[in-house]
């Protein structure tokens, strides 16, 4: 069972991950991105199974980066169906997937290399394609008047 | 006779205020140096301090470049305990210059946190038997190197700091 300061964590990590007020690098581990403070560390991770879902983990470390304390997604879950009397509530599994993805995009810098490549496209001259009209065949539009 | 001895009584008192006032200047002069060699042996206490953070970091970034070499030729039971090693050396610099700023206990925080994400996951590759293919092998020399860079900016920044350029 989660403490109040579990989930303040984990809310204000996604809230500072958002607002990239938090700076996520990568770690040696797979699928695993890390944030470092004066004297302690945070590691999220994302654990996938072989029918497809994932677990995200939160892993508080100390000075000399060993594991103090962990929670994940499903913790999160639980303690959100607990407080709102949601059953079927996944609030803190779209949280935390939500934080893990933009933590990626942020540690290996992908937005930064989408707005680099799309630039040096721009230079070259490439032009931005107008979004074409999905073409119906005739006979598979349903809304074509007999 | 009376008046005699009111000029005693006022030249000893002279007399007694002008030993009074030597005392004290050589009770001040005293201080002053008690304090001066306060200050100079506290300062010889901080650059002893600072130089041995300076040996401590500069081996700890010289065995890291070690390790990338020890990675590539698969040198892997000897791995965690000179991650170990690393570490405690990393945390020397820490101890010892405790007023860094928070950027610069950042850097030594994550080369400290990289060390044991390394450590423990040979530990465990080991302990399965399993190997370390070549992509992990090229992540740990990719996240050494990037460690490297910054604890080498940081070993240069004290140096400066610190008026030392005998421990390259």
């Amino acid at each position: 069972m989660i403490s109040q300061d579990h989930v303040k964590l984990a809310e204000m990590l996604a809230a500072g991950t958002k607002a990239r007020r938090v700076e996520w690098k990568r770690s040696v581990d797979l699928d695993t991105f890390q944030l470092t403070f004066e004297t302690n560390g945070i590691k999220l991770s994302r654990f996938e199974y072989d029918d497809r879902s994932s677990v995200y983990c939160i892993e508080l470390l100390d000075g000399a980066g060993d594991q103090i304390d962990q929670f994940d997604s499903d913790d999160l879950d639980a303690f959100y169906r607990g407080s709102t009397g949601n059953r079927q509530s996944a609030a803190g599994s779209d949280m935390l997937r939500e934080m893990f993805e933009s933590a990626r995009r942020q540690a290996l810098g992908i937005d930064t290399a989408l707005v680099t490549l799309i630039a040096q496209l721009e230079d070259a001259g490439v032009q931005t394609p107008t979004p074409r009209a999905i073409e119906i065949e005739d006979d598979e539009d349903p809304f074509k008047e007999e | 006779m009376a008046v005699l001895g009111l000029v005693v009584g006022a030249i000893s008192l002279f007399v007694g205020a002008q030993q009074l006032a030597l005392t004290r200047e050589a009770v001040d002069k005293t201080l002053t140096a008690a304090e001066a060699a306060r200050d100079a042996t506290n300062e010889m206490l901080l650059r002893i301090h600072a130089l041995d953070a300076i040996e401590a970091l500069t081996v700890a970034i010289q065995m890291m470049g070690t390790n990338k070499d020890f990675h590539r030729l698969d040198v892997w039971p000897t791995m965690p305990n000179r991650y170990a090693d690393i570490r405690s050396k990393l945390q020397i610099v820490r101890d010892v210059l405790v007023d860094l700023p928070q950027h610069d206990k950042t850097i030594i925080q994550q080369a400290v946190q990289n060390l044991r994400s390394m450590e423990h996951k040979i530990e465990r590759l080991l302990a399965a038997g399993e190997g370390i293919s070549r992509d992990e092998t090229v992540m740990l020399n990719h996240t050494t190197a990037e460690d490297v860079d910054a604890l080498n900016e940081l070993l240069t920044q004290i140096k400066l700091q610190h008026g030392s350029g005998s421990h390259d």
